[in-house]
């Protein structure tokens, strides 16, 4: 994380517990050093940086609300992560229920990764930016798997703690996460050749 | 054209598919050591297993590699902005932000967006969403009557005035039911209303159980020739500095416990 790189005047526990006792100063260092971690969690869930930014700022009101039951001996960061992925999974199951399309089939398939053939992968891999492709396809994932590969790989979560999180059996997280990176894989296909390519000819 | 020569060797191709069918079990480390080591043999000389385990783990490096998306803004004066316009107390007891909820739920416009919805939780919710308990015990909120626990966090707390607002809302209630005579008319304080309720009460008596309570009430509202206006005005001749030393110790009890936690803060 970049942040360790920065000198930390105060510690998280130091800030959390002038927080709680009515300096609303502290709680806005403690925003200034993680909305960016959260906004990126929530960006890579959400993938529209509107919604990603209206999390964020959800995401640390509700932690100012339970900030006194937050266990002194747990990582702040952590806890912002659950309450923010939590969040994240309301809101997609709340749009889910309210969308105006069908969704089975895009919760069964995910999107259709490519609509124009005129911004084809090859074309970004040329201008150079592999991780817009990735970015994409992590959003055209169905939901369900988009949480998991999120949890899994951006966050580095356990299988275990994915399962407790989402109150699913680990089984089902397992498969989820499976199919999820099957489908990153076919749909990256052409950016997986690219790298290897680049890497031969770098050598 | 590449199944066909594999299918001349049968146990290379059968062993492929039982490596391919466990390969991201083996990534994940999730296989017994037996199992993990013939995979680690299979995929050091099998080249096409090996390009599919590449794939993988490639794809799993381009997403874990993701640069950073960068927040167009600074939130932290949209938030502090907020929670300053709240400023009542944050960490208080969950019971009274239950009653100012509902009252505010009932009366504000709905308009409100899902995520202001999120306002109240059951406690199923809580506990699986697994976000406020971290940290604090449901079963001793329980315990202590504390059934309701309301997420703090958008409209999970309540300011001063809301606060007032309750208690006025309920002492509305209170002397609008008792003492005006469309407030009695709606509780069933007078004779056409108790005659009704008396017939609902012994019609509602044959159900076995609690049938005996409403064959009690049925009793009391028609047999003796009681109303409940009566009943209400023998109630209503306790003398009011009475009624307000009752009150008064009521809003000691709640103003305790709201600001329970904050007290206790303080002396921590």
């Amino acid at each position: 994380m970049r942040t360790s790189a920065l000198v930390m005047e105060q510690t998280d526990a130091a800030l959390i517990r002038s927080t709680l006792r009515g300096e609303t100063a502290s709680y806005n260092t403690l925003v200034k050093r993680y909305q960016r971690q959260v906004y990126n969690l929530a960006y890579r869930m959400l993938g529209n940086a509107d919604d990603a930014g209206d999390l964020v700022q959800d995401t640390f009101l509700r932690a100012y609300g339970a900030l006194s039951s937050f266990r002194q001996d747990a990582v702040f960061l952590t806890w912002l992560y659950k309450i923010a992925s939590n969040l994240c999974i309301d809101q997609m199951r709340s749009r889910k229920s309210r969308g105006a399309l069908s969704l089975d089939v895009e919760l069964e398939e995910g999107r259709e990764p490519m609509a124009d053939r005129s911004s084809s992968p090859e074309d970004t891999v040329i201008r150079g930016a592999v991780s817009d492709i990735v970015q994409q396809m992590v959003m055209t994932l169905p939901r369900k798997y988009r949480i998991v590969v999120v949890m899994r790989h951006l966050q580095g979560m356990s299988i275990e703690e994915i399962a407790e999180q989402l109150n699913l059996p680990s089984g089902t997280v397992k498969t989820h996460l499976f199919r999820a990176r099957e489908m990153l894989r076919e749909r990256l296909q052409p950016v997986l050749g690219m790298e290897a390519d680049g890497t031969k000819q770098s050598i | 054209m590449e199944l066909n020569s594999q299918y001349e060797h049968p146990e290379q191709f059968s062993l492929c598919l039982k490596v391919r069918e466990n390969i991201h079990e083996y990534i994940e480390g999730y296989l017994d050591a037996l199992t993990m080591e013939s995979i680690r043999a299979h995929l050091s000389v099998c080249y096409l297993c090996q390009k599919e385990y590449n794939e993988i783990m490639e794809t799993i490096k381009l997403v874990e590699t993701l640069p950073y998306s960068e927040p167009s803004k600074d939130f932290a004066p949209l938030i502090m902005a907020a929670i300053e316009s709240r400023s009542g107390d944050f960490f208080q007891a969950p019971v009274v932000e239950m009653e100012t909820e509902a009252l505010k739920r009932l009366s504000a416009p709905r308009t409100t967006t899902g995520q202001q919805r999120l306002g109240i939780l059951r406690v199923s919710d809580v506990a699986n969403s697994g976000v406020v308990l971290d940290g604090l015990n449901i079963g001793e909120r329980r315990r202590n009557g504390l059934t309701h626990v309301s997420p703090p966090g958008v409209g999970g707390y309540v300011t001063q005035r809301e606060r007032i607002m309750a208690a006025l809302a309920l002492l509305v209630a209170i002397f609008g039911l008792a003492l005006h005579p469309w407030g009695r008319a709606a509780i069933g304080a007078n004779a056409g209303a108790a005659t009704w309720f008396g017939d609902a009460a012994s019609s509602l008596s044959a159900i076995p159980g609690i049938g005996g309570i409403f064959q009690f009430i049925s009793g009391v509202v028609q047999g003796a020739g009681t109303t409940l206006s009566q009943l209400w005005q023998t109630i209503g001749r306790v003398p009011m500095p009475v009624v307000f030393f009752d009150l008064a110790v009521f809003a000691a009890a709640g103003w305790f416990l709201v600001n329970r936690r904050a007290l206790s803060h303080a002396r921590s």
